[in-house]
């Protein structure tokens, strides 16, 4: 073995162990650039591709729209999110309750919850 | 998803999966990736820290654009990223925006008497010598010699990276080990080698 790689070899093993770690700016930037160009999957792209399947599937089985226009309204929501395909689920959760908002089941105000 | 299910996912899976709309699937790529693209850029640029790190952003970005048509089986994630990273720094030396990095910069300035403290500081004496070094090869053995003997790359990877043939790579890597030689020659006594 040739003395040059004799005395290279232990610099480029101390330049091995010595690589830069990324900041946690850079990896902000990167995972920023990330989420910007991330491609949006296609059901969250065409929320009312699922409700108009959805819809038409429900049309032929009342017997057509003139049926169904006799149905009350909540009674054509009840079949809706029966028929409903699971891959088009999340519009129905997004469209009662849009990411960021929270919904509160039992009011913490107000006498209810209060011993007396 | 369970760690060993994590470390085993290929890059090529982490991709598509970030193509696919995965919210995780950067961050891993991200972890995995940056850091060998930032050590190369810094390299390749002569030790300039701020122009490596907007080099390794634009070819992260690259990747995330590319993601999508990202076609699996003709080349390697990171054989992909490190072309890019070599023709974006490139780019850069040709058009002469790198800014020299004053070497020595990452050596302490007041004395160290902490247990091991000397062979810290011989070792930092040694990567800067070799830093220097390399910052004086020509552009393309700087390249093959950082992407054989510290990114670890072997011959015919370098040659899908470069764009040349393996024997091309061969010739670059050996004109740059002797010349990084002759340069640390006169060097020997300073870095702590003993004479044989």
């Amino acid at each position: 073995m040739p003395d040059d790689d004799d005395d290279l070899a232990p610099l480029f093993a101390v330049a091995r162990a010595a690589r830069p770690v990324p900041s946690a700016e850079l990896t902000a930037r990167v995972l920023a650039d990330a989420r910007a160009l991330q491609p949006v999957p296609a059901a969250a792209r065409r929320p009312l591709a699922g409700l108009r399947q959805a819809l038409a599937e429900m049309f032929a089985s009342l017997g057509g729209a003139g049926a169904v226009a006799g149905l009350g309204t909540a009674a054509v929501a009840g079949v809706l999110i029966g028929y409903a395909s699971p891959a088009a689920s999340d519009w129905i959760s997004n469209a009662l309750a849009p990411a960021g908002s929270s919904i509160e089941l039992l009011s913490t105000e107000g006498p209810f919850l209060t011993e007396g | 998803m369970a760690f060993d299910a994590i470390t085993d996912t290929s890059d090529d899976d982490l991709l598509a999966a970030y193509a696919g709309g995965d919210r995780l699937a950067a961050r891993l790529l991200a972890d995995r990736l940056l850091p060998r693209t930032l050590g190369y850029a810094t390299r390749l640029l002569g030790g300039d820290r701020a122009e490596a790190e907007d080099v390794a952003q634009e070819a992260m970005l690259r990747l995330w654009r590319i993601a999508p048509d990202w076609r699996r089986g003709e080349a390697r994630v990171t054989t992909w990223l490190y072309r890019v990273v070599t023709n974006l720094c490139t780019d850069r030396l040709r058009s002469g925006r790198r800014r020299a990095a004053p070497m020595g910069d990452d050596l302490p300035d007041a004395p160290d008497d902490s247990p091991g403290a000397e062979a810290r500081m011989v070792q930092a004496a040694r990567l800067a010598a070799l830093d220097a070094a390399l910052a004086a090869l020509p552009d393309r053995q700087r390249e093959a010699v950082v992407l054989r003997h510290i990114e670890g790359l072997s011959n015919p990877e370098i040659a899908a990276v470069m764009g040349i043939g393996v024997e091309a790579v061969e010739s670059l890597t050996a004109r740059g080990k002797r010349a990084l030689t002759v340069a640390l020659q006169g060097r020997r006594e300073g870095l702590g080698y003993e004479e044989s």
